[in-house]
């Protein structure tokens, strides 16, 4: 399945929505350093999920009070932008 | 040597701390929130675990509202200097420590805001009522300790929360000798921010301290540098817990913290709480019939933790505590603990007092040897 990447502005958000999937028995997910060209403002973190859990993520990340700063493709292409 | 200094800091540590900061330091103690690889991930891993069990036990709202600092004053000070503006009035009890004392002294001294304090009893209780009266217009934030470190007082902190909420005035509390033996609840004491020591009762190492941040509380940090993160911008990150966190964080503590924390759930804080207050109120009963020994605080167990101080007619408090160390291997600490304004509340402005407090690793042996230590040197003249 297609991978996206969710950019945080930290590590702290990036661990916090990990361990989120976690508990819901989403495991495949990974933080990255996500890549320069989608961290605009420097170093950020990602975490590397599947497509399908692009819903999850979003509507956690609310819940949670971690903010998204983008949603990419594996290659860099902006899907989504979050405030 | 009898250790009955745990509100200074708790001594020993549960196996498992150093077990866990030795594992660190063997295998994993990369720099977290910095690099992208295996060990970079695996301490921050740790480290944002121990923010989730720390949100459990107090109620943070989120885990990323959980701030590490050094220790449990340089959270109060960021609360503090971090919330306060110019022109603001503050309330403090007369029961704070100088963690609190100095840095709202300070910032009167600078002529910043004015400071209000509201005086305990003779027991070192803080009435609710007290703190109301003393709230102005201009009334920013009040501060108080849950339990004294001089005397092991509990305050009403849910009380006070909920006065703070009925005037929308932040409340900061300083959790510093109650955390990990007596349950804090942020959302329901209507806490704002509480500052914890890493190394008293959550059985971590020195040199760990932590700030929990409401919802909407973000007081300016005390420091600003490397997050991390948006490193190509001069502007300081707006994000929690990195806008506080600048610099690399004492990893290795903070597993071992967390191992503390583990420590504490795996026996129950209420047993924790029902094995200090067991061992307090027998020494309590013991003190009180000695002759010439005068406890300071509350007598029974009701409204106190395992914090007992006392003096002794005609010995130097300093005095007593070096004789308990040298004939006797007892460690206690004498002196004013930090905190002038207690014991002027309390009558010991001039002398100080004597301090046992009392550990999860206590047993009644060791209070009653300090006990009868202290009954020998009220019958005798000794000296250093």
């Amino acid at each position: 399945m297609k991978k996206i990447i969710f950019v945080f502005s930290s590590m702290t958000s990036a661990m916090g929505m990990k361990n989120y999937l976690k508990r819901k028995h989403m495991k495949d997910s990974a933080i990255i350093q996500a890549p320069s060209k989608i961290s605009s403002k420097g170093c950020s973190y990602g975490l590397l999920v599947t497509e399908d859990a692009m819903q999850t993520v979003l509507v956690a990340a609310r819940e949670n009070g971690i903010t998204v700063k983008g949603v990419f493709d594996e290659d860099g292409t902006p899907l989504k932008q979050v405030k | 040597m009898i250790y009955l200094d745990n509100s200074a800091t708790t001594f020993p540590k549960p196996r498992e701390v150093a077990g866990r900061m030795g594992e660190c330091m063997r295998q994993y103690c990369a720099n977290p929130g910095r690099s992208g690889h295996r060990m970079s991930m695996r301490i921050g891993n740790e480290i944002y675990e121990c923010r989730e069990k720390i949100a459990r036990m107090f109620n943070v709202p989120f885990p990323g509202r959980v701030i590490f600092t050094s220790n449990a004053t340089e959270a109060l000070n960021i609360a503090i200097k971090g919330l306060l503006r110019k022109g603001d009035h503050v309330i403090i009890t007369s029961m704070e420590h100088n963690s609190v004392l100095r840095p709202v002294h300070k910032l009167k001294e600078r002529g910043l805001v004015d400071y209000s304090v509201a005086r305990a009893n003779i027991y070192g209780y803080v009435p609710w009522e007290e703190t109301e009266a003393l709230i102005r217009p201009n009334t920013r934030l009040i501060v108080m300790t849950h339990a004294s470190n001089v005397c092991g007082t509990v305050n009403p902190v849910r009380k006070v929360g909920e006065i703070a909420k009925k005037h929308n005035i932040p409340f900061l509390v300083d959790g510093a000798q109650s955390a990990g033996i007596i349950p804090i609840d942020m959302e329901r004491d209507h806490i704002s921010a509480l500052a914890l020591p890493g190394h008293k009762a959550l059985y971590g190492p020195m040199g760990t301290g932590v700030l929990c941040l409401g919802r909407n509380i973000n007081p300016d940090p005390l420091k600003e540098g490397g997050t991390g993160t948006n490193s190509k911008e001069a502007h300081q990150s707006e994000e929690v817990p990195d806008k506080y966190e600048s610099g690399t964080v004492n990893g290795v503590g903070i597993c071992g913290l967390s191992a503390g924390l583990d420590f504490i759930n795996r026996v129950g804080m209420d047993t924790i709480y029902n094995h200090d207050m067991h061992l307090t109120g027998i020494m309590l009963e013991d003190l009180s019939v000695i002759k010439g020994v005068g406890i300071q605080g509350y007598l029974t167990c009701t409204n106190r933790l395992g914090v007992i101080s006392i003096t002794i007619d005609g010995k130097d408090p300093a005095e007593v505590a070096a004789v308990l160390d040298k004939h006797y291997g007892i460690a206690v600490r004498a002196g004013y603990h930090c905190s002038p304004l207690a014991h002027e509340t309390l009558g010991t402005f001039d002398t100080g007092s004597i301090r046992f407090s009392i550990g999860a690793f206590n047993t009644l042996n060791d209070t009653k040897t300090a006990v009868y230590a202290i009954d020998q040197i009220c019958k005798t003249d000794s000296s250093y």
